[in-house]
């Protein structure tokens, strides 16, 4: 059976986010009663993803390096948008991500309070990369890279579960149709299947959100019709875990977000025994 | 009652034997806190007994199993598994505040990564068993209770005479219940725990396993095997260090998952 590889140290896999920059980005989308930039939303998205992935494979004696990560924004310049003591570098194994974000915040977030509600507290929120949008979308040249990256982890970790990419875009690619790209992309597999390409898409559009449409959800525009197309179909196991948190999928489902939370591709990953509370 | 107690470890392939998450625990008899070890005979009216598992993704794992484990054998038997667990819980602040105060004094400051977990708590699977002395020392009560994929396997006269809680290798996942320290609704943790009362008799073989080893043993038995015999031989002088070789041959050839491997043989 295809992606299910162990991922572990000895057997680590990959993320690659690609991270649109472009001056599109800048344009404002509401998000219920909120009014953000592309560009914050996508950033946001972004840190998020890494903060989970981080916890996720936290234990005592720190961050197990179950997966190397690469971060790769494309506006003004296409390259590696890790700062400080990640500066320049591309795949970075997961510990020292989580060692070395730009910055540290604190925010309140909502956690139940053991009574059946929910209580704030205060959470650190790392920060890795800042919100931007400058220039065009160089699409292309970003798929490119990521297909450079994944085919050099693949030629020392071949039987990996395969690396997943993250493509977080407004999809208004300026340098070409970025549909070859793709194609080529998710045509390098490990022994365990192939690339992995997800798209998180937002748009100043509106229209529904939606998450991991099939082939008849409808969708808002030919941007999204197209990044659709470039997504990779759900694996077995996503699929069973995303209609586990009641996401409406079926079996052309695909990896694609619309203006919605793309944090289940980091949460379906299978490290060993999830923590979950009783039901 | 006379009793050989043995226990077998092997951590996950690619992780340290610190990095061991799965507990095992046994007492001669409630709150005699002579250690059995590893190997040891257990001459008296009663055994208690428990293995528990700490889940992968949680942080303190490895010691919410060992204080789970030794609340099941502080217990009285017979007392509800979930009470038991919830006792537990009850002592986990003050785990978790040793668990910050070494870590401050080895100048290791808890990092962003580790609040959210800590926060939460940790969660383990567990199997425990009382064996209390009846009106012979050739059989008597037998009380067993478990939460989660952790099993006990009673072998008599050559055949597997019960499975409990799982008798089938297809029941096993990544998301089994889970009895957690900091329990959000203490109710639900009654509502997965499951209890059984039979009896045990001179000659009984009683194995208390992990999940991995579990599965590896259900998936022989329903093929035709008799795993059991294979757990018999282990530890004796013959079989020196036969538990990890049994372990990583079958790791290799992919009949047992890669995950810490816990089993504790009680032969009467």
């Amino acid at each position: 059976m295809v992606y299910t590889a162990e991922i572990s140290r000895s057997n680590p896999s990959c993320f690659i986010f690609l991270l649109d920059q472009s001056a599109s980005m800048l344009d404002e989308i509401a998000q219920g009663e909120d009014v953000k930039r592309k560009a914050d939303v996508v950033a946001d998205a972004l840190n998020r993803l890494l903060r989970e992935l981080a916890i996720k494979c936290a234990k005592e004696g720190g961050v197990r390096d179950y997966f190397h990560v690469a971060v790769i924004g494309y506006g003004a310049r296409v390259g590696s948008l890790f700062g400080g003591e990640l500066s320049g570098r591309d795949l970075v194994p997961l510990s020292q991500v989580a060692k070395y974000p730009a910055r540290v915040n604190e925010r309140m977030k909502k956690v139940p309070d053991g009574a059946g509600g929910l209580v704030e507290q205060s959470t650190k929120f790392p920060v890795w990369v800042e919100p931007v949008g400058n220039r065009g979308t160089p699409m292309v040249e970003a798929l490119r890279q990521a297909t450079v990256l994944a085919n050099t982890f693949l030629a020392t970790n071949e039987n990996c579960f395969p690396p997943v990419v993250l493509n977080l875009t407004d999809g208004q690619s300026t340098d070409g149709d970025p549909r070859p790209g793709a194609q080529a992309l998710r045509e390098l597999a490990s022994t365990d299947g192939n690339v992995l390409l997800f798209n998180l898409h937002v748009s100043s559009e509106g229209g529904t959100p939606t998450i991991f449409p099939g082939e008849t959800t409808p969708l808002n525009d030919d941007y999204a019709r197209t990044l659709f197309e470039m997504s990779s179909p759900l694996p077995v196991h996503m699929r069973a875990y995303a209609a586990q948190q009641g996401i409406a999928v079926d079996d052309t489902s695909r990896g694609f977000v619309y203006n919605a939370d793309m944090i289940t591709v980091v949460q379906f990953l299978d490290i060993g025994t999830r923590a979950t509370d009783l039901r | 009652m006379r009793a050989f107690v043995s226990t077998f470890k092997v951590p996950k392939a690619g992780s340290t034997a610190a990095e061991y998450e799965d507990a095992s625990h046994v007492a001669p008899e409630v709150g005699n806190h002579v250690e059995v070890g590893d190997h040891g005979e257990v001459v008296g009216p009663q055994l208690v007994a428990a293995v528990a598992d700490g889940a992968s993704e949680a942080l303190l794992a490895g010691h919410w199993a060992r204080h789970l484990t030794a609340s099941f054998t502080a217990a009285p038997a017979g007392q509800d598994l979930a009470v038991t667990i919830l006792a537990a819980a009850a002592g986990w602040d003050e785990v978790e505040a040793g668990y910050r105060r070494s870590r401050r004094d080895a100048g290791e400051p808890i990092e962003w990564y580790e609040e959210d977990g800590l926060r939460r708590g940790a969660y383990a699977t567990i199997v425990g068993v009382h064996l209390l002395d009846g009106p012979s020392d050739r059989h008597g009560p037998l009380l067993m209770s478990a939460l989660g994929d952790a099993c006990l396997f009673q072998i008599r006269d050559d055949d597997l005479f019960l499975a409990f809680p799982i008798d089938n290798p297809d029941q096993f996942g990544t998301r089994p219940a889970l009895a957690p320290s900091r329990p959000l609704d203490p109710a639900k943790i009654g509502e997965h725990v499951v209890a059984l009362e039979t009896v045990w008799r001179q000659g009984d073989q009683l194995l208390l396993a992990s999940d991995a080893l579990a599965q590896w043993f259900l998936a022989q038995h329903g093929a035709g095997g008799k795993p059991w015999r294979t757990l018999t031989d282990l530890g004796t002088d013959a079989e020196t260090g036969g538990f990890p070789r049994l372990v990583e041959g079958c790791r290799a050839n992919g009949s047992l998952k890669n995950d810490d491997t816990t089993l504790l043989r009680i032969d009467l």
